[in-house]
This record gives structure tokens, C-alpha cells and sequence, in this order.
């Protein structure tokens, strides 16, 4: 068979901790993760959706308000609908203490507008997500969560987490190794010139004694290294982490997906498996249906051309919304 | 404490000198080029050369503020170059 039933896809993801659900707006990726979260959680598995959705898609699907905090959806399912706002603001916030904990407090207001600057460049917003992405993916591991499902694909930021650890420790060490050595050097030079005065010759290379003042701010950034190390581990184990792309039988979708493929092969991460949402049956009573149906099968046969490398799985239009727990699970039910 | 220095200590300070002296520019100068080092950073920082890490070492922000205000004084020029916001 060479597109599966969708329930196939929950078998495969069975003893998956973490599974990424992308696609472009649409084309259903909220709706097939959360159908993939509503089976494991019948089959008892400790599950946790999030979704970065700023259209709260998530809470129309379940017909419920959710919102940053869990909401306990079912004995098994937890889900959170991550707000960019809060977290951004919990970012600035967090990174105002750690500062003013060492800057010279004639600075602060300088300081602030630099943060204000920071906060509201292109691009703030995915940095400060990618990192509660990852604390969300390290905490629900340790958490004891069977499943964590995220209804977006990485992208962007997520796909160089690889090399962030790295760059924060060049850039980190970059900086503070220069003002370590030359407080080093100038309490050297300090000492030339003041060892005369001192009844006994001092040791120009003893180390200053106190501690630097940054200790705090290098804890901080020290943590957030390892935060995406780990989270970067995991994201590219293939026996913890999968991605699957959701799709439509139509020619810009399967270009985007066939787009989106390459992205993530090139930033080592391989699609675990494809999506094709939205089908309609191959035989159908009305004329103009027909030939739509004709097309999606001929489409089919390109995807399958396409995407061989992968397992394929296939999800049919239905006749109404689907809405609840209850409609989710007959998605995985057949 | 003796405010005259005994003819011993006048040697070691005259010794002191002699050996130390030279060094003490060489120090210096050492300084300011690591200060210079950390210029270039900071330019390519603000040309928008791509470094995925500077919003995560927001941290640091402080240093690079005392840094920039040291450097441009050490330039001779009085008042913050940029703009927008700065030192002064």
C-alpha cells in the first residue's frame, strides 16, 4: 500500500518522545497532531501538545480556551498554546535581572533602551520561542511525558541549534577572556609601578583575588549553552526525535514540502514521514468532482515519485469540522 | 611608618625600575590591542554580520557599552558616535 492510513503514522510514532508537525497554513498539520496526541493518550501514553500558533488553532480543534499555562485535556493529554508575548517578556525581564545585578547603575537607563531595541528586532520573537522550545522539550524528557507533539516544524533558529552552543561560547569567551586579561594586564602594569613602594617585591602575576563581577551573568549564559546543547542532542537522535510534513495534493504544496525536505536534510535532520491531507475518494457521482479527484490522483502518484524515501501516510476530507476528542480519535480510529 | 627611604630601599627601587620599566608599555599596549580585538567584533556585530548567538548573550550587553564608551574616548571623540541611544 503506498499511502498508509493515518493510524499507521501513531504506530510508527508509538515509542517516538518527540514529534514536530509541520506544513504550511492549512494544509492541517494542527489537526493531524493533534489527532496523533488524542491516540496516544487513549492508549494511556502521557502526552503533551504545544502549539505555536499564534491563531490558537489548537483551542478551536479541542473547542476549549487554552492558553500559556497546561491545560489538562484528558487524564493523559496536557496541552499548552505557547504565547510569543509572555515569552518574550519573561526573556527581557530575566535578562534585565541578571544585568543589573553586575552593571554600573549610572548605566541602567542606557542599558534599557538597548534592550527595548533588542526586544522589538525581526527576529526576537522565534529566538526568545526556539528557547522555551527547548526548555519545554528538556523539562517534559524529565518530566515523564511519553509524548511531546509540536504542531510546527523547526525552522529557522531550530535548525542551527546544532552550532548555538558553540557561537554563544566564542562569542562569550571572546568577550570575557578579553576583560579577564586585561584586567590581568593592567593590574600587571599596576603592579610595576606600585611595587617600589611596597617594602617587599609582589608578584606581578598573582591573580587579582576577587571574583569577577560577570559570575553571575556567565552562570546564566553557561545554562543556556547547555539548555540548547541538550535540547540539540535530542532533536537530532532519530531514535528520540521525528518530524513529519503534513501536505495537500496540489502543485505549490508538494514544491514547499519538497522545499522544506531539503532544509531539514541539509541541517541533518531527515522528515520522518509525509502527510497527504485533504483527499477526496477516486470515484465520484459529480462531474466536476471527478476530475478534481482525477487530478489528486495523479498528484498522488508525483508525491509518491517524489517522496519515496519516506513513508507515506494519507488523511481523507471529511464532510464536516473536525472538533473534540472524540472526532480526533475516529481520525486514527480506522 | 619612615618617610626616608634607606639607602637599601632606594637601590631596590632603582633596580625595580630598571628591570620594569620597559615592560610596563609593552603591558599597555597590550591592553589597548585586545581592546581593539573586541572593536572588530563589536563592528561586525552592527554591520549585521550574522551571529546567531548575540541574542542569547544579551547578558553582556554592559560590557559591551563600557567598552564602546572607553574605545571612543581613548578615539578622542567626546560624545557617543552613534545615533541612536549609546554612552553619553
Amino acid at each position: 500500500m503506498s499511502f498508509q492510513p493515518l493510524q499507521q503514522l501513531a504506530s510508527q510514532l508509538n515509542n517516538m518522545p518527540i514529534v514536530f508537525v509541520g506544513g504550511k497554513g492549512g494544509v492541517g498539520k494542527t489537526t493531524t497532531a493533534a489527532a496523533l496526541a488524542v491516540n496516544f493518550a487513549s492508549q494511556g501514553q502521557r502526552t503533551l501538545l504545544i502549539s505555536t500558533d499564534p491563531a490558537h488553532s489548537l483551542g478551536d480543534i479541542f473547542s476549549t480556551k487554552l492558553g500559556h499555562q497546561k491545560t489538562a485535556l484528558h487524564e493523559q493529554l496536557d496541552i499548552i498554546e505557547l504565547d510569543p508575548d509572555i515569552i518574550i517578556d519573561q526573556h527581557f525581564a530575566q535578562v534585565e535581572r541578571t544585568i543589573s545585578g553586575y552593571a554600573n547603575p549610572e548605566m541602567m537607563p542606557k542599558i534599557q533602551a538597548h534592550l527595548k531595541l533588542s526586544k522589538t528586532a525581526p527576529g526576537a520573537q522565534e529566538a526568545a520561542m526556539l528557547e522555551s522550545i527547548c526548555k519545554h522539550l528538556v523539562d517534559a524528557v524529565a518530566e515523564g511525558y511519553e509524548h511531546v507533539i509540536f504542531d510546527t516544524a523547526p525552522t529557522g533558529h531550530t535548525l542551527r541549534l546544532l552550532v548555538l552552543p558553540e557561537m554563544m561560547e566564542a562569542w562569550t569567551d571572546g568577550l570575557l577572556t578579553q576583560q579577564r586579561r586585561q584586567a590581568k594586564l593592567k593590574s600587571a602594569a599596576d603592579h610595576l609601578s606600585t611595587a617600589t613602594q611596597k617594602n617587599q617585591l609582589t608578584n606581578p602575576f598573582e591573580k587579582a583575588g576577587k571574583p569577577d563581577r560577570w559570575q553571575q551573568a556567565v552562570e546564566v549564559l553557561s545554562r543556556r549553552k547547555q539548555l540548547f546543547s541538550a535540547a540539540g542532542n535530542l532533536l537530532h537522535d532519530k531514535e528520540k526525535t521525528a518530524v513529519i510534513l503534513v501536505m495537500t495534493a496540489d502543485t505549490l504544496p508538494i514544491e514547499e514540502t519538497r522545499r522544506a525536505t531539503e532544509q531539514l536534510k541539509s541541517a541533518q535532520l531527515m522528515p520522518a514521514a509525509i502527510v497527504v491531507n485533504q483527499l477526496i475518494q477516486p470515484q465520484q457521482s459529480d462531474g466536476f468532482w471527478q476530475q478534481r479527484a482525477t487530478r489528486q490522483q495523479k498528484l498522488l502518484a508525483e508525491i509518491e515519485q517524489i517522496f519515496s524515501d519516506y513513508p507515506r501516510y494519507q488523511m481523507y476530507l471529511q464532510q464536516t469540522d473536525i472538533r473534540g476528542f472524540a472526532a480526533l480519535q475516529a481520525i486514527t480510529a480506522r | 611608618m619612615s618617610q626616608e627611604l634607606s639607602l637599601w630601599q632606594r637601590f631596590v627601587e632603582g633596580l625595580n625600575e630598571f628591570y620594569h620599566a620597559p615592560y610596563r608599555q609593552t603591558l599597555a599596549r597590550a591592553a589597548r590591542d585586545e581592546e581593539d580585538l573586541f572593536m572588530l567584533l563589536l563592528f561586525a556585530e552592527s554591520l549585521g554580520i550574522d551571529n546567531p548567538a548575540s541574542f542569547y548573550t544579551l547578558e553582556l550587553q554592559p560590557i559591551f557599552l563600557e567598552k564602546f564608551h572607553e574605545w571612543h574616548t581613548r578615539m578622542g571623540m567626546e560624545r557617543c558616535p552613534l545615533q541612536h541611544g549609546g554612552c553619553c
